[in-house]
């Protein structure tokens, strides 16, 4: 095998065990690796109970999962995986960690855990050392007061010469305490959030995952071939000298005025023209360090920032733009200093900036219709209002009083305001399915996601994976799939084109792959398990596509300001276009993939879970 | 002794890409092998990563602590060189070493240190192609100043967040 | 006289066309052709962050309209 080890390590916190699972080569040519090896590897395991596995509970799987492109392309990323306490499908969450290159230099290309330890623990990888440990000295601790406990807890390992501690997973008080929003978090201010995979952790008592390899990556099949790609594509990369200089960031202020599409007030509107959050204010003001690189990567966009409000220190990255157009703009704060805190906060705790984000605008503007009320919540809840945002936020990784409904995520917040107060409010939830929208409208069609975007997405509201057509092309969520599963970084990945990407894959593994293999048989082989499990749902909420393939309520209310004032989409291009994306997958008209695609795919056995859908559903 | 090299660090220039590392254990090992790379990268408070490698010290007490005389200066570059047949893992060059640099790896036969790539080091080479120029050749100043980059990474990671903090 | 046709793809052919064809007198960089085009249609991106492609494979930067007769172009970045 070139490129990867051929196998994962399957850890059980109930048992205390671990052991190697090895996988034959034709699983990872079929699924690849991360995203679609996690789905895979949740099919098989968990495929024939899904619907009653408790995302939170001891039977549900928390993956971590690195692909056959890790390390070998420039940048680095691995994908967290398991049952979507946000949606109750799988989502390939990715985040930039050295953990995945440690993890193949332990021998490893991926880790499954299981089962529900005692008491919290946090677990030691070196090579095939396995160790499960006490996390008392950890748990509770957030931000660089955790990282430095951290690094103390592994100061007693002997070492010969001086060594960087190793990297670490982990998780803040949020996924502590199980909040449906909570990130899986790396180094100070990185996440995997969607998904929702920290309150997993959360609900396994597990503090964090810390991976030392000794050992190299493995060979790769042709290694004069790579370096040549390699260098093509870092040269492309080096080009993007904006995107070093400034990152995601810049969008803070594009996105709202160039491209009116970010969302402002809970998506009120998506226009802003306030140059109080220019990058050049966060650069000139807040950044310290500026580039800031992950693993391997020639283009660092990522920045340190820093601000300083009362007596309290806030560090945290850009903020990248979703973080700084979900905690800013979104909630109506057009400062940037608050939104460096605002960001940081999130960071520390362990909140996924998107989601949580969402859910706060959510509730500041139930308060605003007066349907949350000051009863409710204890504080008012307004736009632009950093400490009320501040207290929230905490409110909501602690699960302290509105914090605790907040903490559900926005659909189920939704559901259960409307049990309390009778009042349906789902027409002011921006989500698709269980996870809230990236920061790119659609209503201006200035930005790149299609009007099926996100209503197609298996990932729901995710702005990383949205659907898209043609189906073969970068546009669809086959593309975003095989990014997810490779893994590599979406800022690095977009320079390479498609050809030169699959030519990248061959020469690292050995393998013979297509481009129209990938688009026409492996893409939609995992789109469809993915599809599946969603489907499958359970076991509090379930999905209909008749109802939720579609897009907020909001996407279709006319913009109220800017540039594209009155423009929105149509119900009727999106039911146009999902009906023949579906067609494209070789799913039927309710996008459930079809008994002879499933077959053409090699997933024969998921036919009977298309059944069961179908069967709930009555569409049998 | 006016031939010998050094790599000049520039902390505030380093960006954490660890391409330096890539490069390094390409060179030696023929594959990539983080923990293999001469040059290792301490980002102990994440965004202020530090490059911490060999200073070839004017003194080199490694060379002398070594019992099997594996070690010795390259008199063109004023690296230290391992023999790897002679090496015995024994340690004492790591003890003698004011900041621990040499490093034992795992399934390696002899101790890792930076030999400066007979003179042209990849290590430079890459952060300049990437543009973050972290890393810059120099003459050696062949003064014990150069020991001041062995102080503990925590500790220079520390005093330039202090920096930082001081608005400097 | 030559035609080079240039098709956008996503939500790019939803502000241009699917796909546009010129018929010009002489021999004119891609990237630059293209970057006028985008400018005219007050399209809200800088040609850096859209990729040129020719039959799956990104051009050269002096690639030009005589080389080959049609590309396509994505927008670059999605998402962050």
């Amino acid at each position: 095998m070139y490129g990867i080890h051929g196998k994962y390590l399957e850890i059980d916190l109930s048992s205390e065990r671990s052991r190697e699972v090895k996988l034959p080569l034709r699983i990872f040519r079929m699924f690849i690796g991360g995203r679609g090896l996690a789905t895979y590897i949740l099919w098989k395991e968990l495929g024939s109970k899904w619907e009653k596995v408790d995302p939170l509970g001891p039977e549900n799987l928390l993956i971590v999962m690195t692909g056959p492109m890790t390390g070998y392309y420039p940048g680095i990323k691995l994908t967290i995986s398991g049952k979507s306490p946000q949606s109750n499908g799988v989502v390939g969450s990715a985040i930039s960690s050295e953990v995945a290159v440690e993890l193949k230099a332990a021998g490893y290309d991926g880790i499954v855990i299981r089962g529900t330890a005692k008491d919290p623990v946090y677990i030691y990888i070196e090579d095939d050392k396995v160790e499960i440990r006490s996390a008392e000295k950890l748990w509770g601790r957030r931000g660089l007061e955790f990282l430095k406990a951290l690094k103390d807890e592994l100061r007693s390992e002997p070492r010969w010469g001086l060594e960087p501690p190793p990297p670490a997973l982990y998780i803040g008080p949020a996924g502590e305490n199980k909040v449906r929003t909570a990130a899986v978090m790396s180094k100070l201010a990185h996440a995997a959030g969607y998904g929702g995979y920290g309150a997993v952790m959360g609900s396994k008592k597990l503090k964090a995952i810390v991976v030392k390899g000794n050992g190299p990556l493995p060979r790769a099949a042709k290694p004069d071939k790579l370096e040549e790609l390699k260098n093509n594509v870092m040269e492309k990369i080096l080009k993007q000298k904006g995107f070093r200089q400034w990152g995601t960031t810049q969008g803070i202020w594009s996105v709202g005025y160039v491209t009116s599409s970010e969302p402002i007030k809970n998506w009120q509107e998506e226009w802003h023209d306030k140059l109080e959050v220019s990058h050049i204010v966060f650069e000139e003001s807040y950044w310290i360090k500026n580039p800031w690189a992950d693993w391997g990567c020639p283009l660092a966009c990522m920045k340190v920032s820093r601000a300083v409000i009362g007596d309290k220190e806030y560090f945290t990255d850009g903020p990248d733009y979703e973080m700084g157009a979900y905690l800013g703009p979104n909630l109506g704060i057009f400062n940037a200093k608050e939104i460096v805190a605002l960001s940081a906060l999130a960071d520390e705790l362990g909140l996924c900036g998107i989601q949580t984000g969402n859910v706060m605008a959510f509730a500041i503007e139930l308060f605003e219709r007066g349907i949350l009320t000051i009863d409710d919540v204890g504080y008012e809840l307004r736009w632009g209002d950093f400490n009320c945002a501040k207290k929230l936020i905490e409110d909501i990784a602690y699960r302290r009083g509105i914090g605790d409904l907040l903490a559900e995520g926005t659909y189920r917040a939704a559901l259960k305001i409307k049990e309390l107060k009778g009042v349906d409010v789902l027409k002011y939830a921006v989500q698709v399915k269980g996870i809230a929208v990236g920061a790119h409208g659609i209503r201006s069609k200035k930005d790149y996601p299609q009007p099926i975007a996100y209503a197609a997405s298996v990932q729901g509201g995710d702005h990383t994976s949205v659907a898209g057509l043609p189906k073969n092309s970068r546009e669809s969520e086959a593309w975003r799939v095989f990014f997810d599963s490779a893994v590599v970084c979406s800022f690095t990945g977009f320079a390479a084109d498609e050809k030169t990407m699959v030519e990248y894959l061959n020469a690292v593994t050995g393998w013979t792959i297509t481009l129209e293999e990938l688009y026409n048989e492996i893409g939609p082989r995992i789109l469809s398990l993915q599809r599946i499990l969603l489907l499958l749902g359970g076991p509090d909420v379930y999905w209909d596509p008749r109802v939720h393939d579609d897009n907020p309520p909001r996407f279709y209310e006319p913009l109220p300001t800017g540039p594209h004032k009155g423009s929105t989409i149509q119900r009727e291009e999106v039911v146009k276009k999902l009906r023949e994306y579906y067609a494209e997958l070789g799913w039927d008209e309710y996008g459930i993939p079809r008994e002879d695609t499933l077959k053409k795919l090699g997933l024969t056995d998921a036919i009977p879970l298309v059944n069961k859908i179908k069967s709930r559903l009555g569409l049998t | 002794m006016s031939e010998r090299i050094w790599i000049l660090r520039d902390y505030s220039a380093c960006s954490g890409c660890r391409l330096c590392e890539i490069a390094c254990s390409l060179k030696h090992e023929g594959v990539i092998w983080p923990a293999a790379s001469r040059i290792k990268i301490f980002e102990i408070i994440p965004g202020l990563p530090i490059p911490y490698f060999c200073v070839q010290c004017p003194d080199y007490p490694c060379v002398s602590a070594c019992p099997t005389k594996a070690l010795k200066v390259d008199d063109k570059t004023g690296a230290v060189l391992v023999d790897e047949g002679l090496c015995i893992l024994c340690g004492k060059c790591i003890e003698a070493c004011p900041g621990k640099v040499p490093r034992i790896v795992k399934n390696k036969a002899a101790v890792i240190i930076c030999d400066l790539c007979g003179g042209d080091p990849e290590c430079v080479k890459v952060c300049s192609k990437a543009g973050y120029n972290a890393l810059k050749v120099i003459k050696h100043p062949n003064n014990d100043i150069v020991k001041h980059y062995l102080i503990d990474p925590e500790k220079i990671s520390k005093y330039i967040l202090a920096k930082y903090r001081k608005g400097v | 006289m030559h035609e080079f046709c240039i098709k956008f793809q996503g939500t790019l052919s939803s502000m241009i066309g699917e796909k546009i064809c010129l018929k010009l007198d002489k021999c004119e960089r891609i990237e630059s052709l293209i970057q006028k085009i985008i400018i005219e249609k007050k399209i809200p991106l800088s040609v850096g962050e859209l990729l040129i492609t020719h039959q799956g494979n990104a051009i050269k930067e002096d690639l030009t309209t005589c080389d080959v007769n049609e590309v396509e172009v994505y927008r670059m970045f999605q998402g962050g």
